[in-house]
């Protein structure tokens, strides 16, 4: 009896593990060099955010006009402003509050645009309609004005703001849940589970959620990227952060009157922000192939 | 050279390189076709018989892919060395293709009746009224009525577009028509009109034909030779007499009985084991041979090679060895 | 005469269109015997998928009666319909689609008994989804693959151990083999053959290909435009076809062999729209043989021999 127990354990060699995906799409990261590069800028830009006090011996905001309108040298490694800041200090200081711009703004459009989007999706009907057609009203105005108008009407301020940009840019959520739903529920593999006798629960659960979350991270990475241009630009013409907090698109705007004389106040902060987004953008495209179990590894 | 042949194709070898390794797509692919005869390709998915087709029209998809060896003879003209122009008045006048799925390969906003005047004006230079009027005579040929000449392939059905597809591909009148699996995204009653309307017009044009297809009952209606391919070879050929009532390789007797058959009563299907191969891992020896129920140690060992066992009937299979007529 | 597991009657499901109404199914009647295989052939478009899904309630019928077991379905609500759904299992054709990208071989096949809470143990489960595997011939070290890396025939092979968890009486194969080389074709065919041998499991088989229903059905019902048109045993229907669309159907399946000389029978056109059609046979326009009469009202389905219905006024007379 024993033996035969024995027997039947050495021939179920292969027994079932549960295989995490992670590695299949670390993998299929890993091989896209591109989104690895930018993957890496994107670490160092964090750490540096984080770690600012450390790396930065100045104050970002403390004036200090005896070293005004320094350029590049040693001991300021970015040169300094009008009133004698410290720019490297601003650029890092100013990871801080872009990243954070960014990452707040798009929570807010994915929480409010995702849950509409993802309501419209799964009802459809009715309510499809009236969401869709709400937001087919706010792309029709340009997002950058719907932004501006609001800030005008609210008032300025970094709440005001990253509600505006959030506000805006919700219709693209909106949108992407809303097909990634209407795509899911469509499928045989849906329905095949509803064959097996799957409550609605289950099937969201357990299919319709894992299979959207992919468009969702790729639409998020690069959502941040264009949220923290908005933030720049906003904050450019004044209505975003105000000074003195370090904010890349403020200064460069306030390096935009000595662009002539002394260009490095706007070429850092410029620089900063092209590329930040430029590497979010790569790490976007590369999540958008490795998330796709289809794709071989 | 015979007189009667109006292609030939030599020692053809072609791969894909892709991320994910180079995919063997033909492998050393031997085969003539005869002037005004019809030459069916019959295979599974990825036995190289899209690729053979597209390697002899020059449009293989062009980084990814790389010709290795090998001659398609047009003629006596090697059409792989043949200058990008020369292919260009190539394609469509002297040799021209049908495709699969006729949705995606009609133009979606143009009509129909200029689809096909665009190819006579492209290689016969007409004026626009005489290639209008051309196109009219083609289109009615095939069966589209004239008051649906001018209408735009999505008011078209499956078959319908199919026939346009048709008409297209005979507007030069080519000497070689390729029709790869015109017949398979249409409907059974529908595969029937296309399969007679083909047949007809192949007689009325003399044209050679290379038919490609898996379906092993088309083969028996329109070919006048097959050649049977496997992992990007050829395994058998033979004129039709030859693979139908006298086939010899292991692989071609296994799709006949694997294949339901509505003409006879059998009880149970006889499956080829196994799966298809991997085409990107080239195996030693014979690569039919995992599969086969006939193969010995050697057949893992040794690359067969092609043993004509009664005239013009080929088989590439280490069993034939030594009873070909003369060795090659 | 054997018992009947399956009664359908006056099957209806019509889709709201911009243009109309279509019919989809209309009006069909048919039964299937416990144990035996009902194909069910057609063209596209035909309504043959629909009514597989109807069949299963994944699509509501617009009206009629289907009765499994004698239980009316179309009365459960939708508790009842989930217990109920245990008995009656699909395979679809494209195993690709059919499978989430994001499951192993384990949890695909794992799912419905998941969701029907059939094993508390997770070794039991385990122990049964090995046992399902070995059913339908899949090696145990593909267990942890995902249907990407499998190949057609295998992925099949999964959806139908899926179909298989829950001991069903009766699974609808949806074109189960269309999607595959014939060589894995034939493979798939053997498996599901011996699979009903085993277990005694009643099929709904779903094709366009009538060589493979031939092969594989006790009885056939051939479908045109959301009717069923001519259904028989299947000797009987391929030897003695009544319906002159079954004849043409016949005639232009093409056949292996050279040395059968067949007469072709070409229909002219192509399938007319669904949508509204009007109160006559719907093969009328097509037909080779329409009379004066065909085309003043609708025919019914008779039974003119035993067993063998057909839905034409010529061959009823």
């Amino acid at each position: 009896m024993q033996e035969q127990v024995k027997q039947v354990a050495a021939q179920e060699t292969v027994i079932y593990k549960k295989r995490r995906q992670l590695p299949d799409i670390w993998h299929r990261f890993c091989k896209n060099k591109r989104a690895v590069c930018g993957l890496v800028i994107m670490i160092l830009i964090v750490l540096a955010g984080i770690f600012a006090p450390v790396i930065c011996q100045y104050d970002p905001i403390q004036q200090n006009l005896r070293e005004a309108y320094q350029t590049p040298s040693l001991a300021h490694w970015f040169g300094t402003d009008s009133i004698g800041r410290d720019l490297f200090t601003r650029v890092v200081y100013g990871i801080r509050t872009s990243l954070l711009c960014g990452i707040i703004a798009v929570t807010i459009s994915l929480v409010i645009g995702g849950t509409l989007g993802a309501i419209a999706g799964y009802y459809g009907g009715k309510v499809d309609n009236v969401i869709m057609r709400f937001m087919d009203i706010l792309l029709a105005i340009p997002s950058l004005l719907l932004a501006i108008s609001m800030v005008a009407a609210l008032g300025g301020g970094m709440i005001n703001m990253l509600f505006a940009i959030g506000f805006s840019s919700m219709p693209t959520y909106c949108r992407t849940l809303r097909g990634e739903i209407l795509k899911i529920r469509k499928t045989d593999f849906v329905e095949a589970a509803k064959a097996a006798g799957a409550k609605d629960s289950w099937i969201i659960i357990k299919h319709i959620i894992p299979n959207c979350l992919a468009p969702i991270i790729v639409r998020v990475t690069m959502g941040v990227a264009s949220a923290i241009l908005f933030c720049a630009s906003l904050s450019f013409i004044g209505l975003g952060i105000a000074p003195p907090t370090p904010e890349w698109g403020q200064m460069l705007s306030f390096g935009r009157d000595f662009i002539r004389t002394y260009p490095h106040m706007s070429t850092f902060p410029g620089l900063a922000i092209m590329v930040t987004v430029f590497s979010l953008n790569m790490m976007g495209d590369g999540l958008r192939d490795a998330l796709d179990p289809k794709m071989k590894t | 050279m015979d007189q009667n042949v109006i292609l030939e194709v030599k020692n053809l070898s072609l791969n894909y390189v892709t991320d994910d390794g180079t995919v063997y797509a033909v492998n050393d692919l031997n085969f003539v076709l005869h002037k005004g005869s019809t030459l069916c390709l019959v295979g599974e998915t990825g036995a190289g018989k899209t690729s053979t087709a597209k390697a002899i029209m020059g449009i293989l998809p062009h980084p990814q892919s790389k010709i290795l060896s090998g001659e398609v003879l047009l003629e006596g003209e090697d059409l792989l060395k043949a200058s990008k122009k020369r292919m260009q008045s190539v394609r469509g006048s002297k040799i021209s293709m049908i495709f699969q799925d006729p949705m995606t390969s009609l133009n979606p906003v143009m009509r129909v009746s200029d689809q096909v005047a665009e190819v006579l004006r492209l290689h016969k230079a007409k004026s626009r009224i005489e290639a209008a009027k051309m196109a009219k005579e083609v289109l009615l040929q095939v069966g589209i009525k004239e008051d649906r000449i001018t209408e735009y392939p999505h008011q078209f059905s499956g078959g319908m577009r199919q026939r346009v597809g048709i008409a297209m591909a005979l507007a030069c009148s080519p000497e070689i028509l390729i029709a790869d699996e015109p017949t398979t995204a249409l409907d059974v009653t529908i595969q029937a009109q296309v399969l007679e309307l083909m047949k007809e017009l192949k007689k009325q044009y003399e044209m050679a034909m290379i038919m490609i297809t898996h379906d092993l009952g088309i083969v028996a209606d329109v070919c006048d030779y097959v050649a049977v391919m496997y992992a990007g070879s050829i395994v058998e050929y033979g004129d039709r007499r030859h693979i139908f009532t006298n086939a010899k390789h292991p692989y071609t007797i296994g799709l006949f009985g694997c294949i339901p058959d509505l003409s006879i009563e059998q009880e149970e299907l006889i499956p080829i084991k196994g799966m298809t191969p991997d085409p990107s891992k080239k195996p030693k020896g014979c690569a039919f041979a995992p599969r086969c129920a006939y193969a010995t140690e050697q057949c893992f060992q040794e690359t067969p090679g092609n043993y004509e066992i009664e005239p013009g009937h080929w088989v590439r299979c280490l069993q034939f060895r030594g009873e070909d007529t003369e060795n090659v | 005469m054997s018992e009947k597991l399956v009664e359908v009657h006056g099957l209806k499901k019509y889709f709201p269109t911009k243009k109309g109404l279509l019919h989809a199914v209309d009006n069909i009647d048919f039964y299937i015997n416990k144990g035996e295989t009902l194909g069910l052939v057609g063209e596209s478009g035909c309504g043959k998928s629909t009514t597989g899904r109807l069949l299963l309630r994944l699509i509501e019928p617009t009206g009629g009666e289907i009765k499994i077991e004698g239980q009316d379905v179309m009365k459960m609500g939708a508790k009842e319909m989930r217990e109920f759904r245990k008995k009656i299992q699909i395979v679809f054709q494209d195993p690709y689609a059919s499978l989430d990208s994001r499951f192993s071989v384990y949890e695909s096949i794992e799912e419905p008994l998941r969701i029907h809470k059939v094993y508390n143990d997770p070794k039991e489960m385990e122990k049964r989804v090995f046992e399902l595997m070995e059913t339908v011939g899949l090696a145990p070290r593909v267990i942890n693959s995902f249907p990407h890396e499998l190949d057609g025939g295998r992925r099949q092979r999964v959806g139908i151990a899926r179909a298989l968890a829950l001991n069903p009486e009766l699974i609808v194969l949806d074109e189960p083999v269309s999607a595959l080389d014939v060589s894995i074709q034939a493979q798939i065919l053997n498996l599901l053959q011996n699979l009903q041998k085993q277990m005694g499991l009643t099929y709904l088989f779903i094709s366009h290909n009538l060589s493979v229903v031939k092969h594989i059905s006790d009885r056939v019902a051939v479908m045109y435009l959301g009717k069923i048109v001519e259904m028989a045993e299947t000797e009987e229907l391929f030897k003695n076809p009544l319906h002159p669309y079954t004849k043409a159907l016949l005639s232009a399946v093409p056949t292996p062999r050279i040395d059968i000389d067949k007469q072709r029978i070409v229909l002219e056109g192509d399938v007319p729209s669904p949508i509204d059609p009007p109160a006559r046979c719907r093969f009328y326009n097509r037909c080779y043989c329409r009379c004066e009469g065909c085309a003043e009202q609708d025919v019914q389905l008779v039974e003119v021999k035993p067993n063998h219905f057909v839905a034409c006024m010529q061959a009823q007379e």
